[in-house]
C-alpha cells in the first residue's frame, strides 16, 4: 500500500483549496464550507480515471466526481447552518484497509471561549465544543492554523457518486459524508464509553487540565436516574452507556421536531408473564421474515427441542425439525443460537407451527448483544414468521420461567419508534457496547430512519432536518443557533432576524453617513428606523418617531448632534411610510 | 373629530413603539459600529487565505499499540477476481486492523491542551476521536454499513476476534488469494 499520507504530495497540492460558497442567500442563513483538498497528484480527488457522469454529478473523472459529491454534501450543511466563520474541512481519499469506508471528526476541541460582539461564546463553562461550533459561537476563528474537521475516505471502495440518491445497491457517498460531517460539526461526545471517563487529564508544563464534560453530554439524559451525563460520575456514565432505551436526547429542538419525524409504533419485545421477568427487552431484528409488528404477535413461549445430531449438537439449537412440534404450534418458539444459521432455526420453528421465534445467544456469545440476524438465499425468502434475538442472560431468564411465560412481539402504538414514552429521542446505547454504540447516534429502531443512526440506511434522504430528519435539530440543541443575519443573536430572540447590516444608516434611500450601530438586542439603527416606519400610519408620525429615537440616541451619547441631524434630515425627506 | 381621534390613536401607537425602543436602547450596549468594527471583527485572522494546511501527519493519527493477531469468523471480503464472498486473508485482516486501530484512536495520550490569553482552552485531537464508517458484505449481495467510534465496535461488526494461544500454535500458512 502506498503511503497515503505523503507530506510531500499534500504540500504540493496545498494550493488546491476549493471554496464552497453555499447557495443560500445571506438573509436565509448559511455558512461557508471550505474543502481543503489534501490529495496528491493522480490520487483521490485528483484521480484522472475517466468516469461517465452519473446521477447529476457532471464530473468526467473519478477524482472530479468525488470532489463534486463532497462539495454537494458540504453545501447541504452550509445551506443549513448559520456561521459567520468558514468551516474548514481537510479531506482526502486514501486506500484505507478493506471494509473501511472512511472517517471524520473535529480537528480541535475548545472550551471557555468568549464571544466577539453579540456572539455568546461558550454556553457552558468547562465544557468541550467541536471546533466549527466553537468558532460559530465565538464569532471568530479560534485557530487560524488548522482546519475544523478532518475527513478521509476510501479510494478503493466503490461508492455511488451521483447526487440524486439513486444509489441502488451501492453505498451513497453523499449520505455517508452528510453523516460523518454531522459528527465533525458536533454530533458527538468525547466520553470514553468503556470507562465512562470524560475528556481531559492533560499537562502542559506545570499546568494541569482536568477531565471535563462536553456539550453533547449535557443533553444526554439517563431516564433511570434522571441524570445528564455531565452530572454523573464516570462509573455512572459507564453503566448508563449500556442502558438501551433508557438514554435519551434532552434537547428542546429535537423534542419539538420529533413528532413531525418519527411515527407511532415502537417495536417491542415484552414479556407479559410471569411478573418476575415482565418488561421490555433489548432485542435484535432479522433481515428475513416480517418485521416486528407485521403482524403483532402475542402468545405463550415454548422452548424448541430437536435431535442431538451432526446438524446441531444440542437439543436446544433448533437446527433440525423440532421433536416437540405439537407444543410449539401456535406459540412463540424459544431457540438457542449456534451451529446452524438463523434462517434454519426460523424455518424449523415455522414448520413446527410457531407464530414467532426468539433466538437467544449461546454460550459462545454469552457477552454479546442480541445480533442483527442476517439472511441467506436458501431459507431466508421462505420465512413468514417474525424472528427476534435476545441476549443469553435474557434467554436463560425466560427459559427458567417456562412454561408460564407469555410474550408480545409487537408494536407499541402509544410510543413513537425511536422515542421513549415521554417523546424524547432515544440514543443508541446497547448492552454490551456494540458497533455504533458510542452514544453519538440515534437509536436504530427509529422510524423513519435517521441520518445519525449508526447504520447508514439506504432509504435516507439528503435532508438533514425535520420533517425528514433530526440532525439539524440536535445540532441546534448543542449550540448551532439559527442566525439568519449572522449578527450573533439567535433568531428567536433577535430584535430583527434579518437586520439591515449596511455600514451607514440609510432612510428611504437617503444615506445619512451615520455609522449603522448594531446593538446587543440584534437591531441596528436602520432596523429601528424601519420598525418605526412599519408602525407609523403617516409621514408625520414617522418623522416624530425618528426624532424620538435619535434624541434618545443622542442623550445616551451614542450619536453626535450632527449625526442626529443627518438622520432626521433623511427621515424628513424620505417617502415613508 | 373622527380624524383627530384617529391621529391621537396613531400617535399613541407610535409613542408606545418609541417607548419600547428607547427602553430597549437604554438597556443595551453598542455591539459595534457597522462602518468600522463589523468589517474588522477582532478575529485572529481576517483572511481565508491565512488558513494554513494542517500538519498532515495528524490527519492519520498513530495506531494504538495492539499486538494481538485477529481472525475472522465470517466472510467479509468480496473477492476481486471471482466476485464471491470469502474469508479475509491474514494480510487483509492486518491491513484492516492497522487502519481501524489508527482511525478509532481515542487515546488522549500525548495530546496537549493550551490556554489562550482570553481564557480559551484548546486541544488538538491529532485526528483522534473520529467516527469511522465500515462495511461488510452479505451473501445476498447487500452491503451493511456501521459508523463506529472504537476498535471494539469495529471488530465486533466485522466478526474479527483476537486469536487465542491455541489457535496461534495451530496456525497454518495462509494461501495466497488473488485480489
Amino acid at each position: 500500500m502506498k503511503n497515503p499520507m505523503s507530506k510531500k504530495l499534500y504540500l504540493s497540492m496545498f494550493a488546491l483549496i476549493v471554496l464552497l460558497l453555499t447557495g443560500a442567500d445571506n438573509a436565509f442563513a448559511g455558512a461557508t464550507v471550505i474543502v481543503i483538498n489534501a490529495d496528491g497528484p493522480n490520487e483521490g480527488f485528483n484521480d484522472p480515471t475517466p468516469a461517465a457522469p452519473v446521477g447529476g454529478n457532471t464530473g468526467t473523472t473519478k477524482g472530479q466526481q468525488r470532489l463534486i459529491a463532497f462539495q454537494f454534501a458540504a453545501d447541504k450543511w452550509g445551506a443549513t447552518l448559520d456561521s459567520r466563520e468558514p468551516i474548514f474541512v481537510v479531506a482526502a481519499f486514501n486506500p484505507l484497509g478493506p471494509n473501511v469506508l472512511g472517517s471524520a471528526g473535529t480537528w480541535d476541541v475548545f472550551s471557555d471561549f468568549p464571544g466577539v460582539g453579540n456572539y455568546p461564546g461558550a454556553e457552558f463553562p468547562a465544557t468541550w465544543y467541536s471546533s466549527a461550533l466553537a468558532d460559530k459561537r465565538a464569532g471568530m476563528d479560534l485557530d487560524t492554523t488548522s482546519p475544523d474537521i478532518n475527513a478521509q475516505f476510501s479510494s478503493n471502495f466503490n461508492f455511488y457518486l451521483g447526487l440524486d440518491n439513486n444509489h441502488g445497491p451501492l453505498n451513497d457517498l453523499v449520505a455517508v459524508l452528510l453523516h460523518e460531517l454531522g459528527h465533525g460539526l458536533g454530533f458527538q461526545n468525547f466520553v470514553n464509553e468503556a470507562t465512562g471517563a470524560n475528556f481531559g487529564n492533560f499537562f502542559n508544563g506545570p499546568r494541569f487540565y482536568p477531565l471535563q464534560t462536553d456539550v453533547y453530554s449535557r443533553y444526554t439524559l439517563d431516564t433511570t436516574n434522571g441524570l445528564h451525563w455531565n452530572e454523573m460520575t464516570a462509573a455512572q456514565r459507564q453503566a448508563s452507556a449500556i442502558r438501551l432505551g433508557r438514554v435519551v436526547w434532552d434537547g428542546p429542538n429535537v423534542f419539538a421536531a420529533l413528532p413531525s419525524v418519527l411515527s407511532f409504533g415502537s417495536p417491542e419485545v415484552q414479556i407479559v408473564t410471569p411478573p418476575v421477568i415482565a418488561g421490555s427487552y433489548q432485542f435484535g431484528t432479522a433481515q428475513f421474515g416480517p418485521i416486528v409488528g407485521s403482524p403483532d404477535i402475542s402468545g405463550g413461549v415454548v422452548h424448541a427441542v430437536d435431535a442431538v445430531n451432526g446438524a446441531g449438537p444440542t437439543a436446544t439449537d433448533g437446527c433440525t425439525a423440532f421433536t416437540n412440534a405439537a407444543d410449539v404450534a401456535g406459540k412463540i418458539a424459544l431457540v438457542e443460537r449456534g451451529t446452524c444459521g438463523f434462517t434454519v432455526k426460523a424455518k424449523n420453528a415455522q414448520d413446527a407451527g410457531a407464530i414467532g421465534v426468539i433466538i437467544y445467544n449461546n454460550a459462545a456469545n454469552a457477552g454479546a448483544a442480541p445480533p442483527l440476524m442476517g439472511t441467506e438465499p436458501v431459507f431466508g425468502p421462505g420465512i413468514t414468521i417474525t424472528s427476534v434475538s435476545l441476549t443469553r442472560v435474557d434467554g436463560l431468564a425466560i427459559q427458567a420461567q417456562l412454561p408460564s411465560v407469555t410474550a408480545n412481539i409487537a408494536n407499541d402504538d402509544s410510543i413513537r419508534a425511536g422515542a421513549d414514552s415521554a417523546g424524547r429521542a432515544r440514543l443508541y446505547m446497547p448492552n454490551p457496547v456494540v458497533s455504533g454504540s458510542s452514544g453519538s447516534h440515534f437509536d436504530t429502531i427509529a422510524r423513519r430512519n435517521l441520518l445519525m443512526e449508526p447504520v447508514i440506511s439506504p432509504d435516507l434522504t439528503h435532508n438533514v432536518q425535520a420533517p425528514d430528519d433530526l440532525t439539524l435539530e440536535l445540532l441546534r440543541d448543542v449550540g448551532w443557533f439559527a442566525d439568519a443575519d449572522l449578527d450573533g443573536v439567535a433568531d428567536g430572540v433577535d430584535c430583527e432576524a434579518n437586520s439591515d447590516m449596511t455600514s451607514t444608516v440609510s432612510v428611504g434611500g437617503c444615506d445619512s453617513g451615520v455609522p449603522n450601530t448594531l446593538f446587543s438586542t440584534g437591531c441596528t439603527i436602520s432596523d429601528l428606523i424601519r420598525h418605526i416606519a412599519a408602525g407609523s400610519s403617516n409621514h408625520g408620525n414617522f418623522v416624530s418617531g425618528v426624532a424620538l429615537l435619535t434624541n434618545d440616541l443622542r442623550a445616551q451619547g451614542l450619536i453626535t448632534a450632527a449625526q442626529k441631524a443627518a438622520i432626521q434630515r433623511c427621515a424628513a425627506a424620505a417617502s415613508l411610510p | 373629530m373622527r380624524n383627530a381621534k384617529k391621529r391621537g390613536s396613531t400617535l399613541t401607537r407610535v409613542g408606545i413603539l418609541m417607548s419600547a425602543i428607547v427602553i430597549a436602547i437604554g438597556m443595551v450596549s453598542i455591539v459595534f459600529s457597522q462602518s468600522s468594527e463589523r468589517q474588522s471583527a477582532p478575529t485572529r485572522s481576517s483572511s481565508i487565505a491565512d488558513k494554513r494546511m494542517p500538519n498532515l501527519e495528524d490527519l492519520t493519527p498513530p495506531a494504538v499499540n495492539d499486538t494481538r493477531t485477529y481472525i475472522a469468523e465470517r466472510k467479509i471480503i468480496i473477492d476481486a477476481k471471482t466476485g464471491k464472498l470469502r474469508m479475509p486473508t491474514p494480510e487483509e485482516i492486518s491491513e484492516m486492523i492497522a487502519s481501524l486501530s489508527s482511525l478509532t484512536n481515542r487515546s488522549s495520550e500525548g495530546l496537549t491542551a493550551t490556554t489562550h490569553p482570553d481564557g480559551t482552552k484548546q486541544v488538538n485531537l491529532k485526528g483522534r476521536f473520529s467516527s469511522v464508517v465500515i462495511a461488510r458484505p452479505n451473501a445476498d449481495g447487500s452491503m451493511e454499513t456501521r459508523c463506529v467510534a472504537t476498535m471494539d465496535e469495529a471488530t465486533a461488526f466485522l466478526s474479527l476476534r483476537p486469536e487465542t494461544d491455541a489457535e496461534k500454535a495451530n496456525r497454518k500458512p495462509s494461501k495466497k488469494i488473488n485480489k
